[in-house]
């Protein structure tokens, strides 16, 4: 595909994605924009999940934990009147912190092994939120009585519907995407993707493993963590019962099925998860809604068997190849170019 | 003068003894071979070398610098790269990207400024695809570079193995069997690169079985016997070497 249509295609995407929800929002599939929006929250955190997962190919078991930890954050700090764009950077901040503290010493493990610290470091963060009154009002949850979570405001303007909420997600889903693809196609994505494909040998070959491990750890908590703010100010109620052991495993199902590494493929993935039972709940009842986790591990089972890289399997960029023309190989001497004087 | 020692390395595992008080010096620009029989302990002296083990005793001065204890990649960024007996690619990156990834020490692009697309990163990554480029087309790889690396045939896979580690801009480079499945013409081509690569001023050292490649290429060569260095000499002399010729073909009962 050229260029020009290519942006002609993105362009005319993006401009969908404003327009029809604007043009539903005083019809009676109004609903469709906030399913639209949690669509776009799970979007955030399968993409920050994907960082992990996909790209340095860390299993990660308790990503809910720093969703948790960011809507938290941004509920206990917005109860106290911090404008809303220091709540969300608090609560990146705090997710990232806590995530990279515990990023130091889990990072040792490897494979099986992590993914069972991080399961358990998910299930030690719902526990607290669930048992810690003092802090987090255990699970009646935030804000208590007499207390609110403000609703979000960004420049002076109060988002108060969910339309508002739907643009304000769909802006970070965008922003969260182009870090992705900007990363993955870099120094440091590539040293990312060579520790996943072989971590000796890419220590070997000069990648500080541990570090670059530890980045794409807070990067992805960063993402949750933003996640989490929004969805703390957009509910304006958080319980711990939003943080459970399952959610998380939905957020692995969506990068697997998806595609793992590949950023149209996780957001696909993240579709198939949330849209898939909204659909199948209004066709089949809403008793369907306990049977879905037995539909994902179907459709994992049959991944596995048929397509086990994902729906949008992930594709390494090609590079334009052409042998240098011999004027261009003594415009700049390097350590190879010496024997050839 | 040498700018490699190692010195009296001892390295066990558990009761077997890999490699004991093992000597070696590199002199710049020279071609060394390590051989020796099965299990004498070669690659376990390229795996204390590059840091993957650390050696029970002995020390290792590079550059008149102390190597052993530091982290694999800090040595790597010191200067020493190496390839390994049982390829060990980047098999879903392309055959470019993985010798990008091999430009990881020798550029500074971090997170911040690969977001933010900075003119600096911009003009790194340029630098980076660049030297790839002609790192490829050095071992002739230049038209395959597109391809996944677990898509290129045996030998180029070795080639690109080569290309990778000269991405590091090694001072030394280690080569574990490279022509280790080659055959006589393959390895004849490997054999003409490995000498480009040693005129540019490029050390090496280079773990072989094939004894041709080794008489022919190398300056100098060691050989390991049960972990222990039984000779240090030049290719002709080490050929007719008693302790040698009974390390491969046993004692003569006449």
């Amino acid at each position: 595909m050229t260029k020009p249509a290519k942006w002609g295609l993105w362009g005319s995407g993006l401009v969908l994605l404003i327009l029809i929800p604007y043009l539903l929002q005083s019809t009676p599939a109004s609903f469709c924009i906030r399913i639209a929006g949690i669509a776009g929250l799970y979007m955030l955190l399968a993409l920050g999940l994907n960082v992990v997962i996909g790209f340095v190919g860390l299993l990660d078991l308790g990503f809910m934990a720093f969703y948790a930890i960011g809507s938290y954050t941004a509920a206990i700090l917005s109860i106290q009147k911090v404008p809303f764009v220091w709540c969300v950077l608090a609560s990146m901040l705090a997710s990232c912190l806590i995530r990279i503290l515990i990023g130091f010493p889990a990072l040792r493990l490897r494979g099986d092994y992590l993914a069972v610290v991080t399961l358990g470091f998910g299930e030690v963060v719902r526990l607290v939120a669930t048992n810690w009154d003092a802090l987090t009002n255990g699970p009646k949850g935030l804000p208590r009585v007499g207390q609110s979570i403000r609703p979000a405001s960004l420049f002076g303007f109060e988002l108060t519907s969910n339309l508002h909420y739907y643009y304000l997600i769909l802006a970070c889903v965008l922003a969260a995407v182009w870090v992705c693809e900007r990363l993955n196609h870099s120094r440091v994505g590539r040293a990312w993707v060579a520790i996943r494909e072989d971590e000796v040998a890419a220590e070997l070959m000069g990648v500080e493993v541990t570090r670059q491990k530890v980045v794409a750890f807070g990067l992805s908590a960063a993402f949750a963590g933003l996640a989490g703010a929004i969805f703390a100010h957009w509910e304006g109620f958080v319980t711990p019962e939003s943080f459970t052991f399952w959610e998380s495993v939905l957020l692995v199902c969506a990068v697997v099925l998806g595609g793992m590494g590949s950023i149209p493929g996780v957001i696909l993935g993240t579709l198939c998860i949330v849209l898939v039972p909204e659909i199948l709940r209004s066709v089949l009842g809403s008793y369907f809604a306990n049977a879905r986790y037995l539909l994902f591990g179907l459709s994992l089972i049959l991944m596995a068997i048929y397509r086990p890289q994902g729906l949008w399997p992930s594709k390494r960029r090609t590079h334009e190849l052409k042998p240098t023309e011999a004027g261009e190989d003594h415009a700049r001497e390097t350590l190879y170019d010496a024997e050839r004087k | 003068m040498s700018f490699l020692e190692a010195l009296a390395i001892t390295k066990g595992f558990g009761g077997i003894s890999a490699l004991e008080h093992v000597d070696l010096s590199i002199k710049q620009g020279e071609i060394l071979g390590l051989i020796g029989p099965n299990g004498a302990g070669k690659t376990t002296f390229f795996n204390v070398l590059t840091g993957l083990y650390k050696p029970d005793k002995g020390e290792i001065l590079f550059c008149e610098r102390r190597i052993d204890g530091l982290q694999p990649h800090e040595i790597a960024a010191l200067g020493i790269a190496r390839t390994f007996q049982n390829i060990r690619l980047f098999t879903n990156m392309t055959a470019i990207e993985n010798v990008m990834v091999a430009r990881h020490c020798v550029t500074k692009s971090e997170f911040f400024s690969t977001i933010l697309m900075t003119p600096a990163f911009r003009a790194e990554e340029q630098l980076i695809q660049r030297s790839a480029r002609e790192l490829l087309a050095d071992v002739g790889l230049l038209d395959r570079g597109n391809a996944l690396a677990k898509n290129l045939p045996y030998g180029d896979q070795r080639k690109l193995e080569i290309a990778r580690a000269l991405a590091l801009e090694p001072k030394l480079l280690l080569l574990d069997e490279p022509t280790a499945g080659m055959n006589t013409t393959e390895s004849e081509e490997l054999m003409r690169l490995i000498e480009r690569i040693q005129k540019r001023g490029v050390a090496i050292l280079l773990i072989e079985h094939q004894m041709r490649v080794v008489m022919n290429l190398c300056h100098r060569v060691a050989v390991l016997d049960y972990g222990e260095k039984i000779a240090d000499a030049a290719p002709h002399d080490v050929q007719k070497n008693p302790a040698v010729i009974e390390a491969y073909l046993g004692t003569q009962h006449a």
